[in-house]
């Protein structure tokens, strides 16, 4: 159980998340939807502790970051590490064994290449193996699925059903709807720093309507395109 | 004329931001980099016969900074064709201007002129943005540092050990001990810059255990690195021994020191007063015994804030 109270955070005067409070559950797959820029890279941060905030974030197993996976949006690469090497540095930071390394690649990665030549899509899955790797007990994933082919988005979908299954927590933020409403068993919309609405699976069709009307209103009338 | 008006004007903006994030005035470090540049100049023509083969390699290799493909691809997407060449002919220009200046103050036409066409030349290329091939290095079980910097240095480690060779065939020492320093020196500077905070968030380790594994780490594979250095002059310099060994625990002294020195403003690049404090203590090494406990208390409250 993650379980987040009162939490708010400011970049001086700016404020990105105001009074956030929600729990997360063992076996449970959350998402968390939201323009850009509503905070959710932010909340993320905060949730791990790379970011410092106010309010208080208590876990079933602590510290929180030692059992935590977090796979960034665009993931970080040195310019000339393998991508065998980078699994190992995030297995070595845990202390854990990598073990058989070939094993563990799923999605068929030249590891013995600079990770850095990868394509958008490869470093992605990089960081997605490097985060399973680590045997973690909590996954953040911000955008799983940006950049990855067809056939990886169908392995992804399927891991992240298992890690469910085996009671682990997820939290993950998507821009493609589709991917969140077949993974996830809630959907929280971050809107101005806060949680303007939670919606069970049973509702997800609605919140997708509604989202349209919210975001796409009369945009695309004003555009004036011919 | 306005889009190269704009361009340089927003780089010229990036430069003075770099210099007042790095804590300095932006104005009064151009005109002290500028009587530094021509200071060192004038020195250089005064040291060796060979100074202006060195001065254009110098002003070649700072143009070819310009040639950067993932760069060169953005402005090739934003201007035109012409635009585009235009803009690396002048940047190349004004990045080899100042020694273009002193090489016609010192009367070297011909330099000047060979300088002017590998500067234009340039223009036409643009880097390899991927290799293929992969350098293997001893440092596998504990990434990063080491691998991405061995791998950065390769060729300079091996001028380093040839220089070693030399030492050994012309019996001259103090070239043996300017080897083993230069590889310290390469090793210190696997530690300059700040790495990505995600990289010290997925540590299990608390602040003061991360920086002395860091510090061990560095340790063990500097020895490594040097060791074959070490080791020749151990063998053939036996009347120095304890010389080489003050030389080799100094090296361990600076590299634990740049790594601590590298957190007390993490993650931020390491600031002035620091890296004054730094620099004055490479000079002065009994100035270890206090900068090193300085920098681990200043680090562990900095890597406190990430790692508990």
């Amino acid at each position: 159980m993650i379980h987040i109270e009162k939490l708010s955070k400011s970049y001086g005067a700016k404020q990105v998340l105001s009074n956030i409070n929600i729990k997360f559950e063992q076996g449970k797959v959350y998402g968390i939807v939201g323009e850009n820029g509503a905070g959710k890279t932010t909340l993320f941060k905060c949730i791990t502790g790379i970011e410092q905030h106010s309010g208080t974030i208590t876990a079933g197993l602590q510290p929180l970051k030692d059992h935590t996976g977090y796979l960034q949006t665009e993931p970080f690469y040195f310019s000339k590490i393998t991508g065998r090497e980078y699994i190992r540095l995030l297995c070595n930071a845990r202390s854990k064994d990598p073990g058989n390394i070939d094993d563990k690649n799923i999605f068929d990665l030249p590891l013995d290449r600079y990770a850095i030549t990868y394509s958008t899509g490869m470093k992605k899955k990089l960081a997605l193996a490097a985060i399973l790797a680590q045997e973690n007990q909590y996954f953040i994933l911000d955008e799983p699925f940006n950049g990855v082919d067809i056939q990886s988005n169908i392995l992804i979908t399927a891991i992240i059903k298992r890690l469910k299954a085996s009671g682990k927590i997820l939290i993950i933020s998507s821009h493609i709807f589709s991917t969140l409403s077949e993974i996830c068993d809630e959907i929280h919309l971050l809107q101005h720093g806060n949680f303007t609405r939670k919606v069970y699976k049973a509702d997800f069709d609605v919140l997708e309507q509604q989202m349209k009307e919210i975001f796409i209103g009369n945009k695309i009338d004003k555009l004036g395109l011919k | 004329m306005m889009i190269f008006q704009h361009y340089f004007a927003l780089q010229f903006t990036m430069l003075k931001r770099h210099l007042t994030g790095f804590g300095l005035h932006p104005w009064l470090s151009i005109v002290v980099a500028t009587a530094a540049f021509y200071t060192l100049s004038f020195y250089l023509f005064t040291r060796t016969v060979y100074a202006g083969y060195a001065y254009m390699l110098l002003a070649l290799s700072l143009a070819f900074k310009h040639s950067e493909a993932r760069r060169n691809d953005f402005l090739k997407l934003t201007f035109s064709k012409v635009h585009y060449f235009t803009t690396r002919l002048l940047e190349n220009s004004l990045t080899v201007l100042p020694f273009l200046l002193f090489l016609c103050f010192k009367k070297e036409p011909g330099m000047a002129l060979v300088l002017i066409m590998f500067s234009s030349a340039m223009i036409f290329i643009n880097t390899k943005r991927s290799f293929s091939f992969t350098l293997s290095t001893p440092f596998y079980q504990k990434p990063f540092e080491f691998i991405v910097g061995f791998r950065t240095w390769a060729g300079v480690f091996l001028l380093a050990y040839f220089l070693t060779a030399m030492s050994l065939i012309y019996q001259n020492f103090n070239l043996g001990i300017f080897s083993l320093m230069g590889i310290f020196g390469l090793c210190l500077t696997f530690y300059t810059e700040p790495e990505n905070e995600y990289f010290v968030w997925i540590h299990k380790l608390k602040a003061g255990a991360f920086l002395l594994d860091k510090i061990k780490t560095a340790v063990v594979f500097s020895s490594l690195l040097s060791l074959p250095v070490t080791l020749s002059l151990l063998i053939f310099f036996r009347a120095h021994i304890a010389s080489i060994v003050i030389f080799q625990l100094l090296g361990y002294c600076y590299l634990a020191m740049m790594i601590l020195a590298k957190y007390t403003s993490y993650p931020e690049k390491i600031n002035l007063p620091q890296a004054i404090l730094f620099a004055t203590a490479l000079v002065v090494p009994p100035l270890f015994l206090a900068l090193i406990p300085f920098f681990y208390f200043q680090s562990v409250k900095r890597l406190k804030v990430i790692l508990g």
